[in-house]
């Protein structure tokens, strides 16, 4: 080391050299840096070396050439490889021998390294010891090197070459092939390896007794097994068996030994070392002398106490498992490989499972196969067909059907398995996942429909983490807002919100997030992609994440900008309201359920009662008593959605007692939230009083018509008296006749009694009929059968049809004509145009008819009235309605005018037609009445006020 | 053949029929009632003897219009006109057509009862004045046409020999006329000859003239 410090200039190459001599190998770039340095080194020294012995020896050359020769010569003849190495550790010069070994001239091997020539592994361990000859060591090697792709054994010393100073710098090796004796050995060494390995892995006692000598042998499991000292003796094994044993084996081995059996066996327990016993199998080959006497056995002893305990846990563990496999909530099967579909075990749970017994599922060979639905069965097979491999677990799900019919699904693990060299099966275990199934089934079409409800819903969705981000949303909410999912997904809500409304937002989400609730709903605004302000409704939810996850929010918002809107617009009208209600002129109220909710300063004018006060009322309370049920049923009915009118005349009792009439329109509207009903009224008392003063008038300009016609039909109904008149008299004196000539008996009398009674009431009848005609009673609205009308006056026109010779053709619709109606001035009109068509056909010959008809057309009964008559001109047909007109010779000249007004106060018309050839036709029509509304339609009735 | 007389009532009212039946039943005479005057027209036989109770007031043919169709067809029975309240045109159209009676409601029963007795008498008389006619009738209807002639000119107070101066023969030709007129006529002499062929053309007249009353 010393010598070649000064070759190193730089401090920091000494440092690592310092470094190198510490850490030694450790450091392979260190080591080689070294060994450059020291070649070096080595090459000057030898140099200046060589220098001085030229020319302190050159008489001594040729002495040395001499020598130099004969090494020469044997270093060229030897079989063993000579080389020498430099500092280097390349090879500097070599002998034939070497070339030979590998098959190349001299000059290929110069130089060379060991890695270059052995390889790297080989040439590592060869660098590794060639370190030691460079330290100072001779080193001998037996090494395994290849070459030319072959295993060689060699024999390797090398010795370290010094100068005169004593450093080594070089090295000079012989290697000897020794392969083919290296193999011999080898082989003999892994003989007694194994010899060795089996001796001690047999888990036998191996002994060998001579018996002569009673000295024997024993293996070291022997020893292991029972006593350092055992068999010594045959003495001492004998004690060794257990007292209870002994003899048996001892007589046992005499008879042996004293017959000529070659071997013996025997089990026994046996004493071990620490005082128990084992259970010991006991072989023996015993050798005999020539006499046949046994003289030597070499045997085995196997201890069968692990063996026995084993088996004992195998039927145990069989036990058990038995046990497990046939009360396990499962179906275990074994199946060859070849023919899966043919169990050969099936645990007895499978006729839970199926409702079929093992026994016929083994009976019948295709019976599994067939149980498993057609759809499963392909792909099953090809599971079963695809073999895995032993031990590999398989999964495998199918449906089976019971033995009901039901199907259930079944979920198969099974596994191929060999035991011993006995054929591979299928094993498995089946359970019934039917349930489950159903429950995945369920899960999925909740899955299913959450996620289309998420993204289906009407409003928007999103899941929310807590730090506010989106990390989920549905298209609407990206419609709402107007980005782009991918966009939305990148912000956190708190961007997207009104800069007045995150606060209270964060606010609720950290309330939500402290636990003390899990939902909130607010109104708030969001900020829309393209800047605009958008109210929504946010309902918020809080999920809690499992396993310490932050919790997430579920958000649900609805646009509700279009709602906002609308509450400012309902306001903004609500005041328009306000006003104009206040200031309106006609009455109004709004009631809502039964009580009338808002009443305006006009209201109050018309009720006399302050707001308050009617506000406390009913809404029906102020209504006429007589109106007060049918204010009521209609307010109720109406605010159940139901088709009342919407506009009526009802009077009312002010405060202070007036009856004052109201023109009432009704319609529905909500208040507050709810539905109500508004109605304006205005007070009609005034024109009330109108009317009924005219009508008034009317029904005295009435009863003059009806006086005037019943004069003309004075004639014709003293005829209609007489009729029954003279039946009874004509009764009365036929009876008489008979009493004086002794001819009448009861029974006759009474039938006479009977036709004489009848007639009197048909007398009075008729008298009744004109009582009715002229009096001037009050209007009486009823809903009467307008059929019935007709016929009464075409009774009462009948007497001057005959007096006149006119035919009254009636035909009248065949059901009923319900019509609201004072029946009487109805038989006024129909007598009127009866009376005028009979006028119209005079004297004229021919066809003397006058055809009456009703009929229903468009919910209005129509009665027209036609005759055959001479006809109108067009100036008579344009006054023809028109009072006092006439063309007749007498009368008055109102009768046609005065059924118009009847008409039209029925809430009809009355009007004429003329025929294309002779006569006219009068033809009036009356609403028809629902029957059922019998009562409200005369009020109605009254309240027109005609 | 029935020779019992049958009142025949028609009347539209029926509580009236069936009342007049009460009545006209209570004096021992047949009734028969008509809702109409034309189903008395389709029922009628001029067989039966009797008389006619009409009510003047029916819708379809009237009272009188059935009085009319009566003349037109000369059925000869005897008609008593009801009426409620009967006007003078209308009686006298009544009358004029040949009613036995116009009797205007109410009645008298017994007034009623007396013209339907005074009614039929007639059809019977008027029946056997019909039934001697038809006797001379079929006796005239045997005389030569030559005798005929001198029965004329007989009839008419012609003496035989200014009967023959007239036609222009011999008297006594005439004479034997005469016998044989007489002969065939069953006549006893001139003057039972003269009624016999006034009672034949007598009736014609009246028809024609339409006379309310039949000579006696």
């Amino acid at each position: 080391m010393a010598a070649i410090l000064p070759i190193l200039s730089s401090s920091q190459a000494v440092t690592s050299l310092a470094q190198s001599g510490a850490f030694g190998e450790s450091n392979l770039t260190v080591v080689a840096t070294t060994a450059l340095a020291l070649c070096a080194a080595v090459l000057v020294a030898l140099l200046v070396y060589q220098r001085r012995t030229l020319r302190r020896y050159r008489l001594a050359e040729e002495t040395s050439r001499r020598n130099e020769d004969r090494f020469r010569a044997l270093f060229d003849a030897t079989p063993d490889c000579l080389f020498i190495k430099d500092r280097d550790r390349r090879y500097v010069q070599l002998n034939p021998a070497m070339q030979r070994l590998f098959g190349l001239p001299a000059k290929s091997l110069l130089g060379r390294t060991e890695e270059e020539l052995f390889g790297r592994e080989a040439g590592k361990r060869i660098r590794c010891s060639d370190e030691r000859v460079f330290a100072g060591e001779i080193v001998k090697d037996e090494d395994v090197r290849p070459v030319l792709g072959r295993e060689h054994v060699f024999d390797v010393v090398k010795v370290p070459l010094r100068d005169a100073s004593g450093e080594v710098f070089g090295l000079c090796g012989i290697a000897r092939d020794v392969t083919e004796r290296s193999r011999g050995e080898r082989t003999l060494r892994e003989s007694e390896e194994r010899y060795r390995l089996v001796s001690e892995a047999t888990g036998d006692a191996v002994y060998d007794w001579n018996i002569t000598a009673d000295q024997s042998s024993r293996n070291p499991k022997y020893h292991k097994l029972f006593a350092p000292d055992a068999f010594s003796s045959y003495g001492w094994w004998a004690k060794a068996i257990h007292p209870d044993d002994r003899a048996r084996v001892e007589q046992s081995l005499e008879k042996t030994f004293a017959g000529s059996d070659g071997y013996w066996s025997e089990e026994y327990r046996f004493r071990k070392e620490d005082g128990g016993h084992a259970h010991v199998w006991d072989r023996g080959f015993i050798i005999r002398d020539g006499e046949g006497k046994a003289v030597r056995m070499i045997g085995a002893m196997t201890d069968l106490t692990e063996h026995i305990r084993a088996r004992e846990a195998l039927q145990e563990s069989e036990a058990r498992f038995r046990a497990l496999v046939e009360h396990l909530p499962a179906v275990t099967y074994m199946a060859p490989v070849n023919d899966p579909g043919a169990p050969t075990y099936l645990s007895p749970q499978i006729r839970r499972l199926l409702g079929h017994d093992p026994e016929s599922i083994y009976s019948d060979p295709v019976l599994w196969r067939s149980l498993i639905l057609p759809e499963d069965r392909e792909r099953l097979e090809r599971a079963w067909a695809s073999r895995s491999e032993l031990g590999r677990p398989c999964v495998n799900e199918y449906r089976m059907t019971v033995a009901g019919g039901r199907i259930v699904w079944c979920r198969d693990y099974s596994v191929l398995v060999q035991i011993g060299r006995g054929p591979a099966f299928r094993q498995g275990v089946i359970l019934d996942v039917t349930a489950e199934k159903a429950a995945e089934a369920a899960l999925t079409e909740s899955e299913e429909r959450y996620r289309t409800t998420f993204e289906q819903a009407a409003v928007g969705i999103a899941n929310v983490g807590s730090d506010g981000r989106f990390l989920r949303a549905n298209r609407k909410l990206c419609d709402i807002l107007g980005y782009g999912r991918e966009e939305l997904l990148k912000l956190r809500f708190q961007d997207i919100t009104h800069a007045d409304d995150v606060d209270r937002d964060v606010a609720q989400m950290n309330v939500l997030l402290s636990g003390s609730n899990d939902t909130y709903t607010m109104e708030k605004r969001y900020v829309r992609r393209d800047g605009s302000i958008m109210w929504a409704k946010l309902t918020c939810a809080l999920v809690r994440m499992p396993r310490g996850a932050s919790p997430r929010f579920v958000s649900i918002v609805e646009d509700i900008t279009e709602r906002k809107r609308a509450e400012a617009a309902r306001r903004e009208s609500e005041a328009k309201f306000r006003t104009l209600a206040e200031t309106l002129s006609a009455g109004m109220f709004i009631f809502q359920g039964t009580r009338i909710k808002y009443a305006n300063p006009a209201a109050e004018k018309i009720t006399g009662y302050k707001r308050a006060e009617l506000c406390e009322q009913e809404f029906w309370m102020n209504a006429h008593p007589d109106f007060r049920e049918l204010i009521r049923q209609r307010g109720l009915a109406r605010q159940r959605g139901e088709a009342v009118p919407t506009r009526y005349e009802a009077p009312i009792i002010t405060k202070d007692g007036q009856t004052r009439w109201l023109d009432l329109s009704a319609a529905m509207l909500v208040y507050e939230g709810k539905p109500a009903v508004l109605v304006t009224a205005l007070d009609i008392t005034d024109r009330k009083a109108a009317e009924e003063k005219m009508w008034r008038h009317q029904a005295q300009l009435a009863h003059v018509d009806r006086l005037k016609t019943l004069g003309e039909l004075a004639a014709g109904l003293a005829h209609e008296l007489n009729q029954p008149l003279s039946a009874i008299t004509n009764y009365v004196s036929g009876s008489l006749r008979r009493i004086q000539t002794g001819s009448l008996d009861t029974p006759m009398l009474v039938e006479v009694l009977k036709a004489v009674g009848e007639q009197g009431r048909r007398a009075a009848e008729i008298i009744r009929r004109v009582r009715r005609f002229v009096r001037p009673e009050p209007v009486k609205w009823e809903i009467d059968d307008l059929n019935r009308i007709v016929r009464e006056a075409v009774s009462f026109f009948d007497p001057i049809a005959t007096r006149t010779k006119v035919a009254v053709q009636v035909d009248l619709e065949a059901s009923e004509l319900p019509v609201g109606a004072d029946a009487i001035q109805i038989e006024q009109v129909v007598l009127n145009l009866l009376l005028n068509s009979a006028e119209a056909i005079g004297d004229n010959d021919g066809d003397r008819c006058i055809h009456l008809r009703t009929r229903v057309l468009d919910q209005e009964a129509i009665v027209s009235v036609s005759d055959t008559g001479c006809g109108v001109s067009q100036a008579t047909a344009e006054r023809i309605f028109d009072p006092f007109y006439t063309t007749k010779g007498r009368g008055m000249g109102i009768g046609l005018s005065i059924s118009r007004s009847i008409i039209e106060d029925h809430g009809g018309r009355l009007w004429m037609e003329a025929a294309q050839t002779a006569g006219v036709t009068f033809l009036f029509s009356l609403p028809i009445a629902e029957g059922a509304l019998a009562h409200e339609d005369r009020a109605d009735g009254i309240r027109s006020g005609r | 053949m029935k020779t019992e007389p049958t009142v025949f009532v028609v009347d539209d009212d029926e509580a009236v029929r069936d009342s007049l039946r009460w009545l006209i039943q209570s004096v021992g005479l047949d009734v028969a009632l008509f809702g109409s005057a034309q189903e008395f027209l389709d029922a009628y036989d001029a067989s039966v003897p009797g008389c006619l109770v009409l009510d003047v007031r029916m819708p379809g043919l009237s009272g009188l219009d059935l009085q009319e169709r009566l003349n037109q067809e000369q059925i000869n029975i005897p008609v008593i006109i009801v009426t409620g309240h009967g006007d003078v045109p209308m009686a006298v159209r009544a009358m004029k057509a040949g009613a036995a009676e116009f009797i205007e409601k109410p009645f008298s029963d017994q007034v009623l009862l007396d013209q339907i007795q005074a009614a039929i008498a007639r059809d019977r008389t008027a029946r056997k004045a019909q039934s001697d006619k038809a006797y001379i009738g079929e006796r005239i209807s045997r005389l030569t046409a030559r005798e005929h002639e001198v029965m004329d000119l007989v009839v008419a107070g012609h003496s035989s020999r200014q009967i023959a101066a007239r036609l222009g023969v011999n008297p006594k030709t005439i004479e034997a006329h005469r016998s044989h007129i007489m002969e065939k006529m069953e006549a006893d002499g001139v003057a039972h000859l003269v009624k016999l062929v006034l009672t034949a053309t007598q009736r014609q007249q009246s028809a024609e003239g339409n006379s309310g009353n039949f000579p006696e």
